[in-house]
């Protein structure tokens, strides 16, 4: 269904492959790579798997599994489906379970619905996002916390602080021996 | 750019979790950059439940009994079985809830707790302490970000220490700190 014509002209099928440096959609995030699209008028209901990325433009319900490949969903997408890859960039609006191998991205059009499972997640500021999320850094943080962020150490304080002042009540349970997370 | 609010309390609860064991967070709120990026750094699953723009709002004011408010916040919801919570972040939702919709809510969360859940509010000193269309994500261990609500503000039902003990059931009230504005950011403890 997503297989390559590299040297003629893509016919105009429901899903055109194309490479970068062709002009491409409106609105397509960037990807790098051969990728297949499809189309803002295509509605695809199925199962889509391959070995090549994917740009979906139009709507998609079912499943999606790319598990080597990057899935990118521009602002006109709409997607009803689990969708399982490597990485997998949203602007546009699913509804389901999303997998990504190495990482998924909100963009600050994309609005999710569903379950998230990366290793890494980014959300962009105005993005719409109702589920859960499950990370996995790799790496164990220090137990006293989060170290200094970029923000806290390359931005002066030109944000309003507001600071607690008075200790209204502390019932003092003993809670020295237990950690957050240990139940 | 958002406006940033120091704590004092919710560090406390930061240096408790344990780096190898995943961590189950229920943000009652909207999905946040900086909350994600926060989280980031841990093993965690974070539960973003959205429940600002959550038509219960609108129902409490209508004729709907404690039964029908938990169906739809069950529904709303949406947990999975066999979740457990570490840590829940109700920011200063429970003040938009009337009594029988903070009722309803105790009902629904109290199974996805266990004996340790922790839990962050703000709660207000008096009954006619203001408080702002806002929202909240965590920037630092000690430190919030506060950005304007795009909703319009729901109707207020604010909520003393007292109050939120009473209804909120499945939890007790641990520690307390008078923020300026005449809020109080409270950490609890599930009461099981």
């Amino acid at each position: 269904m997503f297989e390559k014509h590299k040297t003629s002209k893509p016919e105009p099928t429901s899903a055109q492959p194309y490479q970068d440096n062709l002009t491409t959609p409106a609105g397509t995030p960037a990807s790098s790579g051969r990728a297949a699209v499809i189309g803002p008028g295509i509605y695809v209901n199925g199962e889509i798997s391959g070995n090549e990325n994917l740009i979906i433009e139009g709507k998609v319900d079912g499943k999606i599994r790319l598990d080597a490949h990057q899935v990118d969903i521009g602002q006109s997408g709409q997607v009803n489906a689990d969708i399982t890859a490597k990485t997998i960039k949203i602007a546009g609006e699913v509804r389901g379970d999303v997998t990504g191998m190495e990482k998924v991205v909100i963009s600050s059009s994309g609005n999710v619905h569903g379950n998230i499972v990366a290793p890494r997640m980014t959300l962009e500021d105005g993005a719409i996002f109702k589920g859960s999320i499950d990370m996995d850094p790799g790496e164990s943080p220090k137990a006293q916390g989060p170290a200094p962020s970029k923000k806290a150490v390359e931005k002066p304080e030109e944000k309003t602080v507001e600071t607690p002042k008075v200790v209204a009540s502390e019932k003092g349970k003993d809670n020295s021996a237990y950690s957050l997370n240990g139940s | 750019m958002p406006r940033r609010q120091q704590t004092l309390l919710f560090p406390t609860l930061v240096k408790r979790i344990d780096p190898d064991r995943r961590l189950s967070v229920l943000e009652i709120g909207p999905a946040l950059p900086e909350t994600i990026e926060f989280f980031s750094q841990f093993k965690c699953r974070l539960h973003f439940a959205a429940m600002y723009s959550d038509p219960v709002l609108q129902m409490q004011a209508g004729e709907f009994s404690e039964a029908e408010l938990v169906d739809h916040l069950k529904q709303s919801f949406g947990f999975k079985k066999g979740t457990r919570f570490d840590l829940c972040l109700f920011w200063d939702f429970l003040n938009y809830l009337d009594d029988k919709t903070l009722r309803a809510l105790n009902t629904v969360i109290q199974p996805y707790l266990h004996k340790t859940t922790r839990a962050h509010a703000f709660t207000v000193r008096t009954l006619d302490t203001s408080f702002s269309n806002q929202q909240y994500g965590i920037e630092e261990a000690h430190m919030f970000s506060i950005r304007p609500r795009k909703e319009t503000q729901a109707r207020k039902f604010p909520k003393t220490q007292a109050i939120l003990v009473n209804l909120l059931s499945s939890f007790d009230i641990d520690q307390g700190m008078l923020l300026p504005d005449g809020r109080i950011e409270v950490l609890m403890t599930a009461s099981l």
